[in-house]
């Protein structure tokens, strides 16, 4: 795993006499740096390509509003996924991985199909991946969601603050979810 | 010496995942160079990780350019005058760095009587005694505050410049001198040292000597 960082701000990058700027500026960085990867963590919970980009919008105009507002610095990527995660979820009634449980293999499959756009990229998504996805399909939400944002870099702590949980039920997420892909694969 | 026992499943991944302590990481790290087993056991849960990643990064999630223009005109109608509402909103914000904080003072507080005791300024002064009694960064010197865990390494601390009430560091149980009312509104200017998890490490006010 590549460990990735929580973003810090410095005091020097954070200009006090033009806060609006620099909330803008500091925005649309996290925007580039982390979109991809927010994207991608709604699109594998079930939420539509649609929604993942208001979501997005809404998360990102929402962090401007907490930057200006003096809200704590100290974790803005748990703080992004955070927020996201329940915006999209309040849009989507139910994520539909949840709504249909266990996702039969089938359906696993096409669900990947479908969020790949070309013929190229449809080439491109190997057994192997495609293999994952339905395992990680079979697994409970929390274990899914534990297991994404825990390839995404983020530490116990903050995937607990991201999803609501306590440390110790994050860590019984990914010890179960783990030992349930393996199972599985 | 007794072999000792294989760790379980979960401290071989939390061991992994760089979320064991000192003490148990230690432990299980020298348990895993001696026992192929557990390596194996762990190297499997490694494989599955770097499994997921790649299949979250197969999913393809390029956004439009158009996304990031829309994003970034939403952002240009926000208030151009947010300045004030800022130092508002952080006076806010350093408050619940306080209030938080304070629960911690009352544990760090030497408890005289057993019986439960509502939190009192006297309590707060000898927690920060015993928190510390003084922060040297780069020749500036911070009073200690009760709320950042002293033992947070200082590198990655930062200090911010900030509008601090008078009554909230009387709360935490600084000695508020009386030159410190500068501002006519309560409030005094201070260096402001973040520790790593964001809760006010030290303080500096400035021009108090
Ligand atoms: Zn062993």
């Amino acid at each position: 795993m590549v460990p990735v960082r929580a973003v810090e701000l410095s005091a020097a990058e954070w200009d006090e006499t033009q806060p609006v700027d620099a909330a803008n500026r500091l925005v649309l960085e996290l925007y580039d740096r982390e979109h991809v990867s927010l994207r991608r963590y709604l699109l594998y919970l079930g939420v539509d390509p649609e929604t993942a980009a208001e979501t997005l919008q809404e998360t990102f105009l929402r962090l401007h509003k907490h930057l200006l507002g003096g809200g704590n610095q100290s974790n803005l990527r748990a703080w992004l996924y955070r927020v996201a995660h329940n915006l999209a979820r309040n849009a989507q009634t139910s994520f539909r991985a949840s709504r249909t449980g266990d996702l039969s293999e089938a359906n696993a499959r096409q669900e990947i199909a479908d969020t790949i756009a070309t013929p190229e990229e449809r080439f491109l998504a190997r057994e192997e991946e495609v293999r994952f996805a339905e395992a990680l399909a079979k697994l409970s939400a929390a274990q899914k969601s534990c297991l994404l944002l825990r390839s995404q870099g983020l530490k116990y702590r903050e995937i607990a603050e991201a999803l609501n949980l306590s440390i110790s039920t994050v860590g019984e997420n990914v010890q179960r979810g783990l030992e349930r892909l393996k199972e599985l694969l | 010496m007794n072999k000792p026992m294989h760790p379980d499943n979960s401290v071989l991944i939390r061991h992994l995942d760089g979320e064991l302590a000192g003490e148990e990481w230690v432990r299980v790290d020298t348990h895993l160079a001696c026992c192929p087993e557990c390596r194996a056991r762990q190297l499997e849960f490694r494989d599955l990780s770097s499994g997921i990643e790649a299949a979250l990064r197969a999913v393809p999630a390029r956004a439009s350019a158009a996304e990031r223009v829309q994003l970034g005109e939403k952002l240009a109608e926000a208030p151009r005058s947010a300045s004030s509402s800022v130092i508002v909103l952080r006076r806010f914000g350093w408050g619940m760095a306080l209030a938080a904080g304070l629960a911690l003072a009352v544990l760090l507080a030497p408890l005289t009587s057993k019986a439960p005791r509502t939190k009192t300024v006297a309590d707060t002064q000898r927690a920060l005694a015993a928190v510390s009694s003084g922060i040297n960064i780069n020749g500036e010197t911070f009073i200690a505050l009760p709320y950042s865990d002293p033992a947070l390494p200082l590198n990655a601390s930062r200090i911010v410049e900030m509008q601090v009430p008078v009554s909230a560091l009387a709360e935490a149980g600084v000695a508020v001198q009386p030159s410190w009312n500068g501002n006519g509104d309560g409030t005094v200017a201070a260096n402001v040292l973040l520790g790593i998890d964001g809760q006010p490490l030290g303080i500096d006010v400035l021009g108090a000597d």
